[in-house]
C-alpha cells in the first residue's frame, strides 16, 4: 500500500464524502458538554469518545464537548456513581456556571445498571439527585446519544 | 529437576491443576529462580494466597494458608504481584510480608466498610483519604475514557515518581457475584470491561465449562473464536483512533473512527449487538446468541479488507507523530509478564490464542515488534487487525470442524482464559450446588499499570495523555 501523497488524497476524499451532516436544531446556541466517568465497565465513556469522533456531527449541530465543568452547559454523567467519585460529581455540578443541566448517559448513570449499591458503589444517579434527563442503553450508541442530545435541546431542556 | 517439579512432588493436589503447599515451601519457592514458571496472578482471601503460573505452558494453581491474615509476599519473587498484593490488602485485609509495596490501592477510605470482602468488614466513617495534591490528572480528567488518574512530580520539565490511581471506578464486583447463579453472574461479568464485552464472559465461560465439565460442540467453539476476533478488530480500531488524534493525525482518526463505526453497523444488521454485547451465553442456555454467525463473519471480512490498506498507508503518513513515545522495554515486558498489544510490541510475542483449541494457527502470523513505543504498537494493531482477517477466512472454511478435546472430570474448579485484544483475561471460579463460590479475574490491564510509571517517567507532562492512550489502558477491568 502506498503512504505517498495518492494515499492522503484519497482518504482526504473518503473524509470529505463521509463527512456527516449537521443535524439543524430548532432553537438555541451552542450547547457545551462535559462528560464525567463515575465508575463503570467505560462502554458509555467509549461511546461518548466516539461520539467526539468524525462520525457524529457534534460541533456541526451545535454541541462542543469541552475539557472541563467550569465552561460546560450541560454534564453528561456515565457510570454507577461509586462512592469514591461522588465527591467529583458534585464538584464537577457545582463548578458548572448557572443555568446548568444534568443528563444521564446508559443505565448504569441510570440506577446503576448491573452494578448494585454496596459499599462502593451508590447505584446511579436516581439514588442521588433529581436525574433531569436519561438516554438509555447499556450502551446507548454514538447516534443514540446524538440524537437524544439534539431531542432534548430541541424541547428547550435547561 | 526444576523447581517447580520438586514444589509439585511435596504439595497436595487438590484438584485437577491446583495444588496446596505449606509455608515453608512456598517460601522456598519465592526464593528461587525457576524459568520454566511464568506469573500470571496472585489472588489472596482470608483462608489461602493461591498463584496462577504457567508451567511448561499450562496453567497451575498453587496455594498455601494465610495464617493470622500474613502470607509471604509473592512480589519478592514475582515483581507482577505487588499489585495483586494491594488489591488484596484493601478488600481481604490480609498482608503481604516483605511486600514490595503496600500502600492502598482500591481504598481510598470512602467505603463505609474497611476489608468489605472479609467474614467480618469493619463499619468506618467513610472519608477520603487526604488527596495528593501533586501535579498530574485527577481520575475522572484523563484522555482515556475509564477512571484512571496520575500524580507525579516534574523536574527539568519531565515527569518523575509517577504514581496511578484507580480508586474511584472500584464498584465492588466480586462481593456482588459471589453466591450467584452462573446466568446471574455473566450478567455483570458481561459488563466487566467494555474492551472485553466478549472476552471477559468467555474467559469466564469456559472457566465454569471446565468446572462442569463441559464441552462447547465445534460449532459453538468457532462462533465464539469468530466474535473474538470481530471485538479485536474493533478495540484496536478505537485505540487506533484515540492514539492517532491526541497525535494530532486526524485523519488516520477519521478513518479508524468509520471503520469501527462500519463494523458496528454490520453486527447490527447481521443480528449481533453493535458491540457484541451479551453474545456470549452458557451452553446451558443454548450458546451464543447469534443464530447465523457465517454471513456475519463474511460481512465483516469485506467491510473491514476493503479499507485496511488505506489504513495502513495512512499510519506510515503518520508514522513519525508515534515513535518513541511511551516505551515499554523488551525486559520489563518479560519480567512484569504483560500481554496483549502492548506485549507483543515489546518483544513478548505470547499469545493465548495460539492455545485455544480449534485456533487455525497458521493464521496467526503477526510476529510482534521490539520497539515498544506507541508506534510498534500501532503497527501490531494494524497487523493483528490483518491476522483477524485471515483467521475468520480460515474459520469460515472449515467451521465446525471436529476436534479431540474431551472434557474433564466434574471439580467444580475451573480457570478460563481468553486473549482479548488488551491481552490475555483469565478467571479462576470455584461452584458450590451450581453458584459461585469463589471468584477471581485478572485482566491484562493490572500488570501493565503496575510498570506504567516506569513507562511514563522521563515524559513531558503534555505527553501523558497521548502516552496513555497509544498503550489502550483500560482500568475498569482491575479496578472492579
Amino acid at each position: 500500500m502506498s503512504s505517498g501523497p495518492s494515499t492522503l488524497l484519497f482518504a482526504f476524499m473518503d473524509a470529505q464524502r463521509w463527512r456527516p451532516r449537521p443535524v439543524p436544531r430548532k432553537r438555541g446556541g451552542m450547547i457545551r458538554l462535559y462528560a464525567l466517568e463515575t465508575g463503570s465497565c467505560e462502554g458509555c465513556a467509549m461511546e461518548i469518545a466516539a461520539l467526539n469522533g468524525s462520525t457524529i456531527p457534534l460541533e456541526g449541530s451545535g454541541f462542543q464537548l469541552v475539557e472541563g465543568p467550569e465552561e460546560a452547559d450541560w454534564l453528561l454523567v456515565t457510570g454507577a456513581v461509586t462512592r469514591s467519585s461522588a465527591s467529583d460529581l458534585v464538584e464537577a455540578w457545582q463548578a458548572m456556571p448557572a443555568g446548568k443541566s444534568m443528563v444521564a448517559v446508559g443505565a448504569c448513570a441510570l440506577d446503576g445498571g448491573p452494578f448494585q449499591a454496596d459499599y462502593a458503589t451508590l447505584g446511579g444517579l436516581e439514588k442521588i439527585s433529581r436525574v433531569y434527563r436519561t438516554i438509555p442503553g447499556c450502551p446507548p450508541s454514538p447516534r443514540d446519544i446524538f440524537q437524544a442530545l439534539v431531542a432534548l435541546a430541541d424541547e428547550g431542556f435547561s | 529437576m526444576t523447581v517447580m517439579t520438586a514444589v509439585l512432588q511435596h504439595s497436595e493436589r487438590v484438584g485437577l491443576f491446583h495444588y496446596r503447599i505449606e509455608t515453608d515451601l512456598w517460601r522456598a519457592l519465592l526464593e528461587m529462580v525457576d524459568r520454566t514458571v511464568t506469573f500470571i496472578a496472585l489472588w489472596v482471601d482470608e483462608d489461602e494466597a493461591t498463584l496462577l503460573l504457567l508451567y511448561d505452558e499450562s496453567p497451575i494453581l498453587l496455594s498455601t494458608a494465610v495464617e493470622k491474615r500474613r502470607y509471604y509476599a509473592p512480589s519478592l519473587r514475582f515483581p507482577a504481584a505487588q499489585w495483586h498484593e494491594r488489591l488484596a490488602r484493601d478488600l481481604w485485609g490480609v498482608e503481604a510480608l516483605s511486600a514490595r509495596d503496600d500502600r492502598a490501592l482500591l481504598d481510598d477510605g470512602c467505603w463505609p466498610l474497611t476489608w468489605p470482602l472479609a467474614r467480618e468488614p469493619i463499619p468506618v466513617q467513610g472519608e477520603r483519604t487526604s488527596p495528593d495534591h501533586r501535579p498530574g490528572m485527577v481520575p475522572s480528567r484523563t484522555a482515556l475514557p475509564g477512571l484512571l488518574g496520575v500524580r507525579y512530580e516534574v523536574v527539568n520539565g519531565r515527569v518523575e515518581q509517577l504514581d496511578v490511581q484507580i480508586a474511584p471506578g472500584h464498584r465492588g464486583v466480586l462481593s456482588q457475584l459471589k453466591g450467584r447463579t452462573v446466568a446471574e453472574a455473566l450478567k455483570i461479568i458481561s459488563r466487566v470491561n467494555a474492551a472485553g464485552f466478549v472476552a471477559h464472559p468467555l474467559a469466564f465461560t469456559r472457566a465454569v465449562e471446565q468446572a462442569q465439565a463441559q464441552l462447547p460442540t465445534p460449532r459453538e467453539r468457532d462462533t465464539r473464536l469468530i466474535l473474538l476476533e470481530i471485538e479485536r478488530m474493533s478495540v484496536h480500531m478505537f485505540d487506533l483512533a484515540q492514539s492517532a488524534r491526541a497525535a494530532g493525525a486526524e485523519l488516520l482518526a477519521t478513518y479508524s473512527d468509520h471503520m469501527r463505526e462500519a463494523l458496528a453497523q454490520t453486527c447490527e444488521e447481521h443480528g449481533a449487538s453493535r458491540r457484541l454485547t451479551d453474545m456470549v451465553r452458557p451452553l446451558d442456555e443454548g450458546g451464543c446468541a447469534i443464530s447465523e454467525i457465517v454471513p456475519l463473519a463474511q460481512a465483516v471480512i469485506t467491510v473491514v479488507s476493503v479499507s485496511l490498506p488505506r489504513l495502513i498507508g495512512l499510519h506510515h503518513v503518520y508514522a513519525s507523530r508515534l515513535e518513541g513515545l511511551a516505551v515499554l522495554p523488551t525486559e520489563m515486558a518479560w519480567a512484569y509478564g504483560i500481554g496483549g498489544v502492548a506485549g507483543r510490541a515489546s518483544g513478548r510475542y505470547v499469545d493465548r490464542r495460539a492455545l485455544d483449541i480449534g485456533m487455525r494457527l497458521d493464521a496467526l502470523r503477526s510476529s510482534g515488534r521490539h520497539e515498544g513505543c506507541a508506534l510498534a504498537r500501532n503497527r501490531q494493531r494494524l497487523a493483528e487487525i490483518g491476522d483477524s482477517i485471515t483467521l475468520m477466512e480460515r474459520i469460515l472454511a472449515s467451521i465446525g470442524l471436529d476436534d479431540e478435546a474431551q472434557a474433564y472430570p466434574v471439580t467444580d474448579e475451573g480457570v478460563g482464559v481468553a486473549e482479548s485484544a488488551r491481552g490475555d483475561i483469565w478467571y479462576w471460579v470455584t461452584l458450590q450446588q451450581g453458584k459461585i463460590q469463589k471468584i477471581h479475574i485478572r485482566d491484562p490491564a493490572l500488570p501493565l499499570l503496575t510498570v506504567l510509571g516506569d513507562i511514563l517517567n522521563g515524559h513531558k507532562p503534555e505527553e501523558i495523555g497521548a502516552a496513555l492512550l497509544s498503550l489502550g489502558i483500560s482500568t475498569a477491568g482491575v479496578a472492579l
